[in-house]
């Protein structure tokens, strides 16, 4: 008898054991997918450019809120949030943004860290992975799969590196974690630059905003874009101790370019022509580059795809800027938040007879009309938007709902989804007008005369000449660019972000220019106590 | 939002198959008695669900029958699933009894899911209890007015593995994205968060000491229970570092909770004749719950979860983001606590109105707002009490009965009405009465809004008349009405104060525009038996 139950209590154990093991039918095992060229490359190249576009708060270069292009933008002269009444007072959120009052535990902040180190981490993954899997390549193959992914690398430090200085560098899936440890900005800096001139040259020099093989890809254009860049903003980035009031000299910083020794200045000429070399050159029509069908732009250097039906990026600006009854004339809503800053409305002309030939085609100010008819206020008003109202405060003013100009620069996709949140217009991260501007600028600063560069700019939207001076270049940044997220760095490399500017005041201690970075995220620093706060945030 | 419309249709099937067996034996010699009982359960669930969502409609009219006349199937629309989770468990128990009054049990429970990994599929729980019938003893057989009385005491553990789901063991992968590749949009594949290969069971030991009372003829009976259990190797998701992690959370087993408390039941039977009846029954539990620590090793490297994790806070328009925090998870305390800035009143704000005059616990000259700023623990969203009664008499044919709960010792977040007496999003939204009188102009959170949230909510009263039948076709008719949810008798000046005050997750302890009071109902019914 107890033999029977001991053997029936054995052979139920073992049954049940063997029933217990999972089959995932809607999921697969990591060696199924890079078990072929073809699928290394989809699932350990292609997979990182999920991550260049977002549809979540916080991810994303670009097109998503609280991330990137909001601490790049929402904290200038460009363009603000004001509190409306009972929205958009979201904890004071918008008005620190504008004011610099931002602190180490703002969750975007996090979010944001979180987000590019996400994309960092997976890129080591990846690199791991070709190498992993590399006998199901030839050796062309991982050469290119490998400079491919460490040029989305490189891309993502420079954002971690723009956005908060001292970062740690991570190059190893495995590296333990008691050695992730800050480098200093400038060997950040020179890491990014090293990257990415040893893969530029083993990138397919293509077009990256056109349909076709190299769609939304990082190819050589967008890393020398990338590269005149950083050479220009290098008298910041080498810059390790920003607060000491001594700036260092675009001069005196040295680049290896083709085996030529350059400064930064020569530097950023150089990558700038080579985009020319390509064929790069302006479009007639500034409005081209940002409409619905803009992928044949001969202007644009890298965008995010964007397509309602076949993507998952997401473009918010345009329906988180319009007042609600507008976005309802175009099919949708709109949350009625962001508005240009007084001073920037002001630069363009507003208000003047001189009103600069883009300030239509990037904003939206006075009476409003959609398809002929002037849109409606549930007051029975009509819609009319009053850009020299705008106040960081509009609760109890008349204006409240009305104050400030809002954004344009982007078509108006009448079939897209989620109250336009899903348009077909890629969006525009580089472009070659930006690229002139910047040759146009180290021309100047190394000398030079950068007077062709800057009026074939302001010529193409017909706007009379203007002297290449720094202060014109720094305004005329402002009428070309609006909107694209440049604004901080150029305030920053300018020497103006931490002064007084719009309707901000300085902050007590602000003067040694310590918001030049942002915090390293508190929680971050709980995490991994190795990681140490940057100067003057507590 | 549905520009271009949208449709969505989804089924989702869930198999079921369970399969026991069990061997019981008992034996008894002289004043001894033995249970024993072996057996063994087995449960396979299939999950699979397919859905589609498609835009571009011309027409409502079509509503979801019909999905072929929609233009477009975005990406991330459809999809399909399967997942097919097990659970096996095989259990035995002993009890030994001498003299029927003196009784050991022990028991053995070993369970195994899929959803662990492989090295700790099985989880084993043991437990012990002793029981004593003391009426059945010498010196309480001639205490006529004790009934009953039963001591009991027990320890023993259980398993949890309550928020894995299936394959996170597993190192798998699936769709994580698309991209153009080649020209043309191509779906990428990859992880989606961090895997931890050693997922094990939790595991909850409790000890638990009480006994049975009955007095008068069991007229009055009352018992009680003692327990204490603590929770160990608690799944819970950790915050993890990117770098070097991809992804900012792990479920990993560490962390401790404990619960301990008091049960209590009385039942009197005041009046007990042949055509008057009445029966009382109260019963009253008291508990306090613990986190005990969030923070261990894992994989050698040291884990540990913040101190002070908000789990939930204030929603809509105005309220998305800063420091709108209201119910956080701390080290130390009940889950679930109210962590707040102090309102010390209202003042006059330059806006015309007034403003939370907020104190500065610090004492570091500044108001902050933000998470260990001048926040203090204002109390806690789980109740410290709760009551449970039911109270029924018959007079002949007629009865009536009630059933009454109530709940104390715990706080309700008024969100609703910190949103709606805020004066500045008045004309756009609807403000509460009063609020205009108020004049506030301010949302931000603090203690003026932490109200408490005991209450007593009559349930259930029915009142029934059964006809005396003398036919033989019908056997019994019975006519009763009833009212439920008849009322709440409580302080709480919000809508009601039934809201998610048990439920760990982000709308615990916050009545923040989303909850209706319970609604009453009238019922009348009609019983025929033949």
């Amino acid at each position: 008898m107890k033999r029977y139950i001991n053997i029936l209590m054995v052979a139920l154990a073992t049954m049940m054991t063997s029933c217990l093991t999972e089959d995932p039918r809607d999921q697969l095992y990591e060696e199924d997918i890079y078990n072929n060229a073809n699928n290394i490359y989809i699932n350990a190249v292609a997979v990182l450019y999920n991550y260049i576009g977002g549809s979540a708060d916080s991810e994303g270069l670009q097109g998503t809120c609280r991330g990137i292009y909001d601490y790049n933008t929402l904290t200038t002269d460009e363009a603000m949030i004001p509190i409306r009444g009972g929205d958009w007072y979201d904890g004071g959120l918008w008005t620190n943004m504008y004011q610099h009052k931002w602190s180490p535990n703002d969750l975007p902040l996090y979010n944001t860290w979180k987000y590019l180190y996400k994309v960092v981490v997976l890129s080591n993954k990846s690199l791991h992975i070709i190498d992993k899997y590399s006998h199901n390549l030839s050796e062309e193959q991982r050469v290119a799969y490998e400079a491919e992914v460490r040029a989305v690398r490189a891309l993502f430090y420079y954002y971690i590196m723009d956005m908060y200085g001292r970062v740690p560098i991570v190059t190893s899936y495995e590296q333990p974690q008691d050695e992730v440890v800050q480098s200093e900005r400038s060997e950040v800096f020179r890491f990014i630059v090293n990257e990415l001139q040893e893969v530029a040259e083993l990138l397919p020099n293509e077009r990256s905003n056109k349909m076709g093989n190299y769609y939304g890809r990082i190819t050589a254009p967008v890393a020398n874009f990338l590269l005149a860049k950083l050479a220009l903003n290098a008298e910041i980035y080498c810059d390790d101790n920003w607060t000491d009031g001594v700036p260092r000299n675009g001069k005196e910083i040295f680049f290896t370019v083709d085996g030529e020794k350059l400064n930064a200045w020569q530097t950023c000429i150089k990558y700038c022509d080579k985009l020319a070399e390509v064929g790069y050159r302006l479009e007639d029509d500034y409005s081209y580059n940002f409409s619905v069908h803009n992928e044949n732009s001969n202007e644009n250097i890298f965008t995010i795809p964007l397509d309602k039906n076949l993507y998952a990026a997401q473009f918010w600006y345009l329906f988180r800027s319009r007042h609600y009854n507008h976005g309802g004339a175009l099919g949708g809503s709109s949350e009625n938040g962001t508005s240009a800053n007084i001073s920037t409305v002001l630069a363009n002309g507003y208000g003047t007879d001189d009103v600069d030939a883009r300030f239509e085609k990037n904003f939206y100010a006075g009476i409003v009309e959609v398809d002929g008819k002037p849109v409606m206020m549930d007051n029975g008003q009509q819609l009319e938007y009053f850009p020299l109202e705008l106040k960081l405060n509009l609760t109890g003013s008349s204006y409240v709902k009305t104050a400030g100009a809002r954004m344009a620069k982007y078509e108006v996709d009448r079939t897209s989804h989620s109250d336009g949140r899903q348009p077909d217009n890629d969006i525009v991260l580089f472009r070659y007008a930006d690229a002139l501007l910047m040759k146009s600028e180290a021309k100047v600063r190394n000398g030079e005369d950068g007077s062709l560069e800057l009026n074939e700019v302001r010529g193409r939207v017909g706007m009379p000449y203007r002297e290449a001076t720094l202060e014109n270049i720094l305004e005329e940044r402002l009428l070309e660019l609006v909107w694209e997220g440049w604004r901080r760095q150029d305030m920053v490399r300018f020497g103006v972000y931490h002064k007084s500017y719009d309707q901000r005041v300085q902050l007590a201690d602000e003067k040694n220019g310590y918001t030049t970075v942002f915090p390293i995220p508190q929680k971050s620093i709980d995490l991994n106590p190795k990681l140490k706060q940057n100067v003057g945030y507590k | 939002m549905w520009a271009q419309g949208n449709v969505y249709r989804g089924e989702f099937k869930g198999e079921d198959y369970f399969t026991n067996v069990s061997l019981s034996y008992n034996n008894a010699w002289g004043d001894s008695h033995l249970d024993a009982v072996v057996g063994a359960e087995y449960l396979k669930q299939v999950r699979t669900g397919l859905w589609v969502q498609a835009k571009g409609i011309t027409t409502n009219d079509f509503s979801y029958n019909n999905i072929g006349a929609t233009s477009s199937r975005p990406f991330g629309g459809t999809s399909s699933s399967y997942e097919d989770p097990s659970l096996a468990s095989i259990m035995g128990s002993v009890t030994y009894s001498y003299k029927d009054r003196y009784s050991i049990a022990a028991a053995l429970r070993g369970d195994g899911s899929s959803m662990v990994s492989d090295n700790n599929t099985f989880g084993f729980f043991p437990s012990v209890s002793l029981s004593w019938d003391v009426k059945k003893e010498g010196f309480l057989s001639d205490t006529d007015f004790i009934t009953m009385l039963k001591l009991r005491t027990g320890y023993g553990r259980s398993g949890n593995l309550g928020g894995i789901t299936s394959y996170t063991t597993l190192n798998t992968v699936k769709e994580n994205g698309i991209v153009s590749i080649n020209g043309a949009p191509t779906v990428t594949m990859g992880s989606i968060r961090n895997t931890n290969p050693d997922l094990k069971w939790e595991t909850r030991s409790t000890f638990n000491i009480g006994f049975d009372l009955g007095l008068w003829d069991n007229r009055l009976m009352l018992t009680s229970e003692l327990y204490y259990s603590k929770t160990t190797d608690m799944l819970y998701e950790y915050d993890v570092p990117v770098p070097t992690f991809a992804f900012d959370k792990l479920m990993a087993n560490i962390g401790s909770m404990s619960n301990q408390g008091v049960e209590l039941g009385i039942s009197v039977v005041p009046i007990q004749r042949k055509d008057m009846e009445m029966n009382i029954n109260f019963n009253m539990s008291y508990q306090k719950n613990k986190l005990l620590s969030l923070s261990g090793e894992y994989n050698g490297m040291h884990m540990t979860a913040s101190d002070i994790t908000p789990i939930g806070s204030l929603y809509g328009a105005g309220q998305n983001g800063g420091d709108n925090n209201v119910v956080y998870q701390i080290v130390g305390q009940p889950l679930g606590v109210f962590y707040l800035p102090h309102c010390k009143g209202l003042k006059e704000n330059e806006l015309g109105g007034y403003s939370y005059d907020i104190e500065d616990l610090n004492d570091d000259g500044e108001i902050d707002f933000s998470d260990g700023g001048d926040r203090y623990i204002a109390g806690q969203a789980t109740p410290k009490v709760t009551i449970g009664s039911n109270i029924s008499f018959r007079y002949k044919s007629f009865d009536i009965a009630m059933q009454i709960n109530g709940a104390f010792g715990h706080k309700i977040f008024n969100g609703t009405g910190l949103a709606y007496t805020n004066m500045s999003i008045f004309p756009d939204y609807n403000v509460l009465k009063g609020a205009p009188e108020k004049n506030i102009i301010d949302q931000n959170v603090s203690d003026y809004w932490l109200e408490k949230g005991d209450y007593v909510n009559i349930e259930h009263i029915t009142i029934g008349y059964n006809i005396p039948m003398k036919s033989k076709a019908v056997k019994s008719l019975r006519l009763s009405a009833g009212i439920s949810n008849l009322a709440t008798i409580t302080g709480y000046s919000g809508l009601t104060p039934m809201i998610n005050s048990y439920v760990v997750s982000n709308t615990l302890g916050i009545d923040d525009k989303r909850t209706y009071p319970l609604y009453r109902t009238y019922s009348l019914g009609l019983s025929i038996q033949f």
